[in-house]
């Protein structure tokens, strides 16, 4: 653990030494220094970047417990009903390629400028993404295991809570993993439109008052931001896939 | 007492087992031994009730077998085991499903893991356990339900002879004084010899039964060092390659 964190630690410290080097070869402060984008960082957390975080964190939150609500029922059924899997999968292979962001005037046409419009953007990179690996995971769940648990006696909900839910839980936070940087991307985007609130307007913001500082520091609480969600999966992945080798482990058999 | 009655079966269409029958007794093992391929396995999840049969029936004690019956105990030869669940989980799942309250269900999943000779491991993993402490896992899961009748889908193939030997000490000492009806379906005619009071041949295309041997020698002390293990194996095997021959 000490030696993960001290790598860890060396890669930040490799980035923050780009950083500078470019802020000072890099002339009129397009590029301002470290220091001084984490000391502006700190001024503006408390009053300004608290609340612009956690308006974004709160849209990708609410999309994203839509998205697993609806997803996960929705990708089990598909990947171990036949007739389920026919009738979604081709409409999912043409709806998934499309570029959500791509939706962003239609969404905003028909449920306004307000939040609706970018939680439902956000909503829509989730939920294909958590819904194609759902069901892949559940359809390679080995039917021996469907076949044992029955002739314990268990009910069909009961081979979803003891066999399905805890199979697809790996494959379910990789693409959570994948499907939260790529929701924070489009979100950015989307709260360039029709707010004053989210990270991604305070950047735009900042940009356009020629303040670097400023938009530095909101590009920090992003990357924050993201670095919290993700380490709030591989907390997640800790506790739930205990019973999974972890990288570079072999089997004991 | 297990009867199956003329029973047969189809999959996708095809006919894979011609009508059957069988009786095992309680206490009594009966093992199948066939190539690949003459519908064993078919045989025994129609037994388990897991499958429904094309014709025939399957009773148990009097009353015909359902879906998940709980006097039925089914081993399999792998993906048993639940990865995600401890030892200790996985033995008390069966019990969990059945209503069984928390402390209960542990207690007993402790007391049948020491009596498979893996008391203290209850917390591990499956991937933690080799092969063969992963199959004394599903043994003791089988037996904490109970049953009246076990079924075993070659529970030990894919394990090295000598464990092999001691997983089916292990098996016979925890079938002792329970009185269970088992079907085991086994590659193996030493296997077989070993463990069957009566041993049956599947062979064939669908499959069908093409010889039933009694071993009323098995259990016998120090069995599989007798001669007449030896003999009963060679009947097993000059049966077996009769049925191939045609």
């Amino acid at each position: 653990m000490g030696r993960r964190l001290l790598i860890g630690s060396m890669g930040i410290a490799a980035v923050i030494g780009i950083w500078w080097l470019l802020s000072a070869l890099v002339p009129v402060g397009f590029i301002p220094a470290p220091d001084v984008v984490f000391l502006r960082f700190l001024q503006l957390l408390p009053r300004t970047l608290a609340l612009h975080a956690a308006v974004s964190l709160g849209r990708v939150a609410i999309a994203l417990a839509a998205a697993l609500a609806i997803a996960i029922p929705l990708g089990m059924a598909i990947g171990r009903v036949g007739y389920l899997d026919k009738l979604f999968t081709p409409v999912t292979y043409l709806l998934y390629p499309i570029p959500k962001i791509a939706l962003l005037p239609l969404l905003m046409l028909l449920f306004g400028l307000g939040n609706l419009s970018k939680v439902l953007l956000v909503f829509l990179v989730l939920f294909f993404q958590i819904l194609v690996s759902v069901r892949d995971a559940a359809r390679d769940v080995p039917t021996q295991y469907l076949v044992s648990l029955k002739s314990l006696g268990a009910t069909r909900w009961q081979s979803v809570r003891y066999v399905l839910m805890p199979a697809l839980v790996p494959s379910l936070l990789s693409s959570l993993r994948i499907g939260t940087g790529t929701a924070l991307a489009v979100l950015f985007f989307a709260e360039t439109f029709g707010t004053t609130r989210g990270l991604g307007w305070f950047v735009m913001e900042s940009w356009m008052r020629i303040s670097y500082v400023d938009m530095f520091a909101g590009i920090l609480c992003l990357g924050l931001v993201g670095l919290l969600l993700f380490a709030a999966i591989d907390l997640l992945q800790r506790l739930l896939c205990r019973w999974q080798p972890r990288s570079g482990a072999t089997s004991s058999t | 007492m297990l009867r199956v009655n003329e029973c047969s079966a189809e999959y996708a269409g095809h006919r894979v087992l011609d009508p059957i029958s069988l009786r095992v007794g309680p206490g009594q093992t009966c093992c199948i031994v066939g190539p690949s391929g003459c519908g064993k396995t078919t045989f025994l999840l129609c037994a388990a009730g897991l499958k429904t049969a094309l014709a025939g029936s399957v009773d148990l004690d009097g009353s015909p077998v359902a879906p998940g019956d709980r006097r039925v105990g089914l081993i399999l030869q792998q993906y048993g085991l639940f990865p995600w669940f401890t030892a200790r989980e996985n033995v008390a799942l069966g019990l969990k499903i059945r209503g069984v309250a928390s402390h209960e269900r542990h207690e007993a999943a402790e007391a049948e893991l020491a009596r498979v000779g893996l008391a203290g491991l209850g917390g591990r993993y499956p991937r933690e356990l080799s092969g063969g402490e992963q199959q004394r896992v599903a043994i003791a899961r089988s037996m904490a339900l109970t049953p009246r009748l076990l079924l075993m889908d070659e529970p030990f193939s894919a394990l090295d002879m000598l464990t092999r030997e001691a997983l089916q000490e292990v098996l016979l000492s925890s079938l002792a004084l329970r009185n269970v009806a088992v079907v085991l379906v086994t590659h193996s005619i030493e296997e077989a010899v070993y463990l069957g009071q009566s041993i049956v041949l599947f062979a064939g295309s669908p499959g069908r039964v093409v010889a039933r041997i009694e071993n009323p020698e098995q259990g016998m002390p120090r069995h599989r060092t007798k001669e007449v293990f030896f003999r009963r194996c060679g009947e097993v095997r000059a049966a077996m390659e009769r049925a191939k021959a045609g």
